[in-house]
């Protein structure tokens, strides 16, 4: 259980090295002899230890700039890189949790929690009971041995973010996670993530469409900028840790949202009305 | 009496009394109408053909078939699944054989069956074949398929976890077959009985084939319809079987209904 010992102020110090780097990445969909060009000429630093969310709308590129991310896609041109070193053989060194959670249907929360560390070679014994010592701190004791479909969203969300965790990687990349919870669930599951996250340690890139979301779970929040997606505007986001949800009523948080919500406005051409609505889909 | 009993019950009682009606009506007509007992008995001929005959048909023919079609079965599941594996894993064996597979089946499989038995004589493993023959194509078929139908997101994130080709194949393909497995083994199982019956008329001197034909031979309706009886009883227990195999292989298709529960152990859980 080490990985959940930390202090919070532990955590903290490991802020500032860039762990990773993506630099002038060219990336293009071919099909039918036509070319549909997706990144161009894309930067962007997440720094150890952060908590770095991107805000885009559907089809800005999110999905395609994780799969790169992970190596499931090879950029057409730019580096990725690792602690500064050129980042290959990306396939098994970061963690991805899927928009859906995609946990499988015949293995239990336990035995979807310990997949990863099926595939890297433990033993299944020994992965289901590194597993079990993670339940508890997850929520997931009581519903460790059934099978995902007997399970709320919420539930099924954090037995998908166990498994990411349990891979232990620095590096977490996590797709819209909550995108499909509804409200009150994913406030819930918000409140959740963000006292579990402190004690981790670990890197987080977060990808959402929920501009509140981003600024309360976040250390920085990245938009995402232009088509092809070339550009990222990145805002600092300095509310202390550890954040009670009722950070999401201060001053601070409501000047952060407006300045964000402007800027998305801008990257649409079309200024955002009010507060409460940001621009989905699309 | 259990729910399960009472639920049992409320199932099976429409079809269960629809085949007694039918067996009144069978007996009353053929006894009505005077139908000669060799174009068809009464039920309660073929019930006391099937007594008079018990002792063979139980445990002379009954065996000699039902190891020809285990045999076929065991072989047919072996060499299908390998060959869906094969498929799957490696595209130029897909290229290679599913076309082919395909083929096969517009040949006239029961005319190939004579050239089995020349070939294996009156030894077990010419109906074999003629079993393996007709049940390894569901076989093959729809374990490829379900070897398909692993989600290509459960895929993706399992080569993001560092998973190589075998890992993906065992961990996503492998379980997310199951289900078109175990069909393709109900519909195989089922032709098997076919394969062996019809192996048995061909060349056999024992088997309920052999003795269906015989009897057949010498115009005898009621112990004929008692070997078809006993057949149909093969079939529906293989069937029972493996429709077990299924449930024991897939447990988790078996825990359903238990969502309102589990939705409670949802509550919330300080941060």
């Amino acid at each position: 259980m080490t990985h959940l010992g930390k202090s919070v102020n532990d955590a903290r110090e490991n802020v500032g090295m860039t762990l990773l780097s993506l630099r002038d990445v060219d990336f293009a969909f071919r099909h039918d002899g036509r070319i549909f060009p997706v990144l161009r000429g894309f930067s962007l630093d997440v720094r150890e230890g952060e908590f770095f969310s991107l805000i885009g709308t559907s089809g800005s590129g999110k999905s395609t700039l994780f799969k790169l991310i992970t190596g499931l896609l090879e950029p057409d041109g730019g580096e990725i890189l690792y602690r500064g070193e050129p980042f290959r053989q990306r396939l098994g060194r970061v963690g991805y949790m899927p928009q859906r959670d995609s946990l499988f249907p015949w293995r239990t929360v336990r035995q979807n929690a310990a997949l990863a560390l099926e595939i890297k070679g433990w033993r299944r014994k020994a992965a289901l009971r590194r597993a079990s010592s993670f339940l508890s701190a997850f929520g997931l004791e009581e519903v460790a041995d059934h099978y995902p479909h007997q399970l709320s969203g919420g539930l099924r969300q954090r037995a998908a973010f166990l498994r990411t965790v349990l891979g232990e990687h620095e590096l977490l990349l996590l797709d819209e996670p909550f995108g499909a919870l509804d409200a009150l669930t994913r406030l819930r599951m918000q409140e959740w993530l963000l006292g579990l996250w402190q004690r981790l340690e670990k890197t987080v890139l977060f990808i959402t469409h929920d501009v509140e979301e981003a600024i309360l779970l976040s250390d920085r929040v990245g938009v995402l900028r232009g088509r092809p997606l070339s550009d990222v505007y990145v805002v600092d986001v300095p509310l202390p840790r550890p954040r009670p949800l009722s950070v999401v009523t201060g001053e601070d948080f409501v000047a952060l949202k407006s300045r964000l919500l402007a800027l998305i406005g801008e990257e649409f051409g079309t200024p955002v009305e009010g507060l409460g609505v940001g621009r989905e889909g699309g | 009496m259990g729910e399960r009993w009472r639920q049992w019950i409320k199932t099976y009682r429409a079809p269960a009394g629809f085949c007694l009606a039918m067996l009144f009506l069978w007996e009353t007509a053929v006894r009505g109408l005077d139908v000669p007992a060799f174009i068809l008995p009464p039920p309660s001929a073929i019930a006391v053909a099937l007594r008079e005959h018990a002792d063979v048909l139980w445990t002379v023919h009954l065996p000699a078939t039902l190891s020809i079609v285990a045999l076929g079965l065991l072989i047919s599941v072996i060499v299908g699944v390998a060959m869906a594996a094969l498929m799957t894993l490696f595209p130029l064996a897909e290229r290679t054989f599913y076309p082919l597979l395909i083929v096969s089946q517009t040949l006239p499989i029961i005319a190939l069956a004579p050239v089995f038995i020349l070939w294996f004589g009156y030894s077990v493993w010419g109906k074999v074949a003629v079993t393996v023959l007709i049940s390894f194509f569901p076989i093959v078929v729809n374990t490829y398929d379900g070897f398909r139908r692993a989600d290509s997101e459960w895929m993706d994130l399992l080569r993001v976890m560092g998973a190589n080709r075998w890992q993906i194949f065992l961990k996503a393909q492998v379980p997310a077959a199951l289900p078109m497995f175990f069909s393709g083994l109900k519909m195989a199982a089922v032709v098997s009985v076919i394969g062996a019956t019809i192996g048995e008329w061909l060349g056999a001197n024992e088997g309920l084939g052999y003795f269906s034909r015989r009897m057949a031979h010498s115009v005898r309706a009621a112990p004929l319809f008692a070997a078809i009886f006993v057949l149909s009883l093969l079939g529906i227990g293989l069937f029972l079987l493996i429709q077990w195999l299924e449930r024991q292989a897939m447990p988790w298709k078996r825990e359903s209904g238990r969502k309102e529960e589990a939705a409670l152990l949802d509550k919330p859980m300080g941060g």
